[in-house]
């Protein structure tokens, strides 16, 4: 079930909401949450009820694990060492994920290395497997290091099946999420929730369902075109990458939104993923801005153990350089993730080693000129946009195609209604022209500029909802990157008022007349 | 709190309701068949983007005598109007879509049958279908357009007709911002001359092609129709010459042969028709080595339509006559206007119109010619002797040369 879907948004959520309150209300909190659970756990065996047991396994067999590193903790009397209990539950979580998602991947690599000619099959990959799988594995080891309470089993439950975040994240932290099932006064503040839950719901949902279905149509035909062999131009090899960099943007911080409006109508916060990370100046920053979740999974749970900066700048480089390959490998068993999860690192360190000349020859005063920003703009997303064209792309070959089209090798062609304005100009006959499609070009090029405007000029959804004090749903943001909006922005603010019910009613309307391509969530394959 | 939930829902709900009025009222795609308003809502330039589903419920609710089947050829070419002169009081409906296959005329036949006063069909019949891995059937977007189609048809057994999928897409087109926008769009293009203006029988007149003659000129566009063609005729593994045995395993004969079976079961008369195409697309057809193909290929409709012989004919209008080798304008030349042809393969509706009066009209005429096993071969008649007039002929050189150019293009490529 798609949160863009009829069915979603007309059957499904009204009746777990409205079941939720009054179970809530009349019987108690405990009933409500199992009717969470059992409607999420429906909301999951949607897509393919097979899978169902799969994600009930994992959840029951990590909860025991859990108790066990809880018992061990308590009691010098225990069989098998918390270590031994810890490796065991970290490696049968790894182990499930690798059958399920990279098994054929390196079979695939094995079999073209040695020749051995196994046949592998193909299985399907569970919805969500990455996403629950690092989330329990991050609760097993902070149970070992002793950092979780005990919660009962209904709120672990909770924790991992909760449907807003299971499916694509955000990838929630048990510190986060347990609290709040136990102080929550969820019944007190429903119509408030409620009206801050639609109002962000509805904000993803015109992201994901107009913003980003509608600059798909110009990404997909030219990826699609290349990996059947076509070759395309400079203007639409540009054209596909740029619209992919702003499908991919709009989608998923439109599902995040989409999430945290949803969570925040049962009253519970889930943290913040995206923090306009367009506006950014450089990776380093890019990274604290882009699916912030699962930086900082990365970061806690793979780049710190490793060492981190601790262990000198040599191997500070390598554990950075590891942790986005294994943060692209997270997002597919293949060699584009691969490559663009290298392509991060490798940016990562040019960025870190950067920082180190910049202290060096105390260049720091130019950093904030506008000149320095602009160009620290335009490189940070050439490189982002690079990094997308592997991440779209079905194939290596794919890839280098759109790339070497973008630097020009591939000629440049526009529609033919230019060529009056563009003969007077000198090397003008590098381009060739086309019969036809001027409005199209004009259209594609009119919306890729306004979605970018929107993108990097406009305040995003926090910044939007940034004065509901102490129910912000959407977490803190690091201060380095906090909201600074300029001035003449500061007064698009949500408040309850006419207009803004008037705006978002608007942008809902839009949004639920536009369903019916019901498009997936481009994260919904990790 | 509660007030802004309420003000919110609201307004989604008043607009909804709005964009759903005016797409009622402007209907672009003619959905709902709201009456036309000269000026405000006649034309119909998007039409096209929902043609096929509209005309997948028409064709029924239509309830034709007369259904004409096939591709933009037909579609473009044949004015149901125009029979009215041979049967005054008998419905026709023009079912053909652009880029249609096969494939999707049997699913509008088998429509068109439940309208229950269906007598006869005419089918625009392509070499390109027949052909061993036919690209233009199994290409990805064909094979989606034709799944998406049967879902809105009752294939066997009857009771599986599922009628809540027309209210489905009546609800999707009415409750649409894309539809607002193209209702708005629809509105503000009345004035221009080259939005296209489909009929409620479901014939496209054309404009678009016309503003397409003014911007290009028809050599253009008998060039770019050149390459599309070539496209269509090669498979993935090039040009592959077929004989009548690879040609009568071919999945578009089993489905030709389904369609003769059903209409012999429901006593409805099919007409095969090999399109009026220009000469320039049988010179195609020696370029591209295909001419025996296309010999063959007759063969096999005659075998096909006489095994059918109580209910189908086979009707043959391609060659080298005079109205088939109309003269091409030169190249930069977008003032000339060709009367009976469009590009090599798209004829105009002056030439439909002379199609239609052979076919149910006057039969003196040595346009079109009903083929059965005794007719003489293709080659005999029409190869020697015709065609090396044509090929000799001044009036052929503009032809040849945008058949070269779009030749020479695919090479480079």
């Amino acid at each position: 079930m798609l949160f863009n879907s009829y069915v979603f948004i007309f059957i499904f959520l009204p009746f777990a909401v409205i079941g939720f309150f009054i179970l809530e209300r009349n019987i108690s909190r405990r009933s409500a949450f199992m009717w969470l659970v059992a409607c999420s756990l429906f909301f999951y065996g949607w897509w393919n009820p097979i899978y169902l047991p799969l994600l009930l396994t994992s959840i029951v067999c990590n909860y025991a694990i859990s108790l066990g590193l809880r018992h061990g903790e308590r009691s010098d009397n225990v069989l098998v060492s918390r270590r031994v209990i810890l490796f065991v539950g970290v490696i049968a979580n790894l182990l499930a994920i690798a059958y399920f998602k990279y098994f054929g991947f390196f079979g695939e690599v094995v079999n073209s290395v040695g020749s051995f000619g196994w046949e592998i099959e193909t299985t399907i990959l569970p919805l969500a497997i990455s996403f629950f799988t690092f989330q329990q594995i991050t609760y097993l080891v902070d149970t070992y290091n002793g950092e979780t309470g005990e919660p009962s089993f209904l709120n672990y439950c909770l924790f991992v099946s909760f449907f807003p975040q299971l499916i694509a994240g955000p990838i929630v932290h048990h510190k986060e999420m347990m609290p709040q099932f136990n102080t929550l006064d969820i019944g007190k503040f429903m119509s408030r929730n409620l009206a801050i839950g639609i109002t962000i719901f509805s904000i993803g949902l015109f992201k994901k369902v107009i913003l980003a279905d509608t600059v798909a149509e110009f990404a997909t035909p030219v990826f699609d075109g290349v990996e059947n062999g076509n070759t395309v131009d400079l203007i639409l090899a540009w054209q596909g990458a740029l619209a992919y960099t702003l499908q991919i943007y709009f989608d998923f911080s439109g599902y995040s939104d989409m999430a945290i409006g949803l969570a925040k109508m049962f009253g519970i916060t889930l943290p913040l993923n995206f923090n306009s990370p367009y506006k950014s100046l450089s990776i380093i920053e890019f990274w604290r801005r882009w699916h912030m979740t699962l930086s900082r999974f990365l970061k806690d749970y793979v780049y710190i153990p490793m060492g981190g900066s601790q262990k000198g700048s040599k191997r500070r480089y390598v554990n950075l350089l590891t942790t986005m390959l294994l943060g692209g490998l997270w997002h597919g068993a293949g060699w584009s993730f691969v490559i663009w999860g290298g392509f991060h690192g490798t940016y990562l360190i040019i960025n870190h080693g950067w920082h180190v000349l910049v202290r060096y020859f105390s260049l720091q005063r130019f950093q904030e000129g506008p000149i320095w920003r602009v160009a620290a703009f335009g490189l940070t997303m050439t490189a982002v946009i690079i990094g997308w064209v592997f991440f779209r792309a079905e194939s290596l070959g794919t890839a280098l195609s759109i790339l070497s089209s973008m630097i020009g090798q591939n000629g440049f062609v526009l529609p033919v209604v230019f060529e009056p304005y563009l003969k007077g100009l000198s090397g003008a006959s590098i381009i060739d022209y086309s019969h036809g499609g001027g409005s199209d070009f004009i259209r594609i090029w009119i919306f890729i500029s306004g979605f970018f405007a929107i993108a990097l000029f406009l305040p995003n959804t926090q910044q939007i909802m940034r004065k509901i004090g102490e129910f912000n749903p959407l977490g803190k943001i690091e201060n380095h990157y906090a909201i600074e909006l300029p001035l003449r922005l500061q007064r698009i603010e949500w408040n309850n008022s006419f207009k803004w019910a008037f705006s978002i009613g608007i942008l809902l309307a839009a949004s639920i007349m536009s369903l019916h391509t019901n498009s997936e969530f481009l994260y919904f394959q990790f | 709190m509660n007030r802004y939930i309420f003000q919110l829902v609201a307004t989604w709900i008043a607009v909804s309701l709005i964009c759903a009025s005016f797409n009622f009222v402007v209907d672009p795609y003619m959905m709902f068949e709201t009456k036309r308003i000269t000026g405000f809502n006649a034309k119909k330039p998007y039409f096209k983007l929902q043609e096929r589903t509209v005309k997948i419920h028409q064709v029924e609710s239509a309830r034709p005598d007369t259904l004409l089947l096939g591709n933009s050829r037909i579609q473009r070419g044949f004015d149901p109007e125009l029979l009215k002169k041979y049967y005054p009081n008998q419905v026709t409906y023009n079912s053909a879509v652009p880029g249609g296959t096969i494939l999707e005329s049997r699913l509008y036949f088998e429509k068109a049958i439940l309208g229950g006063n269906l007598k006869r069909v005419v089918i625009g019949m392509e070499l390109e279908e027949f052909l061993p891995n036919a690209q233009i059937l199994t290409n990805p977007n064909n094979l989606a357009r034709y799944q998406a189609l049967r879902e809105r048809v009752q294939i066997q057994p009857a009771k599986s007709y599922r009628p809540s999928l027309k209210i489905w897409d009546q609800y999707t087109t009415l409750f649409s911002i894309e539809t607002a926008v193209h209702s708005a769009m629809t509105v503000i293009r009345q004035r221009d001359p080259g939005a296209s203006n489909i009929t409620v029988s479901g014939f496209n007149d054309l404009p678009e092609a016309v503003n397409e003659i003014s911007v290009s000129g028809h050599f253009e566009i008998f060039q770019r129709n050149f390459s599309r063609l070539i496209k269509n005729l090669k498979s993935k593994k090039g040009i592959v010459v077929c004989d009548t045995e690879c040609l009568g395993n071919s999945e578009a004969t089993t489905v030709l042969r389904d369609i003769l079976e059903l209409a012999a079961t429901n006593n409805i008369e099919v007409i095969l028709l090999i399109n009026p195409y220009h000469a320039g697309y049988l010179e195609l057809l020696h370029e591209l080595q295909l001419w025996q193909s296309f010999e063959d290929w007759r063969y096999l409709l005659i075998d096909t339509a006489e095994r059918y012989q109580q209910t189908a004919t086979l009707w043959d209008f391609s060659g080298y006559g005079p109205l088939q080798s109309e003269t091409v304008p030169p190249k930069g030349d977008t003032t000339t206007r060709m009367i009976y042809h469009i590009g090599p393969g798209h004829f105009s509706n002056q030439l439909g119109a002379l199609v239609l009066e052979r076919l149910f009209g006057s039969q003196e005429s040595n346009f079109g010619k009903k083929l059965t096993s005794k007719s003489p071969p293709y080659t005999y008649t029409t190869q020697f002797g015709p065609r090396e007039q044509y090929v000799r002929r001044e009036t052929s050189v503009n032809c040849r040369e945008s058949l070269t150019a779009a030749l020479n293009a695919l090479n480079t490529k």
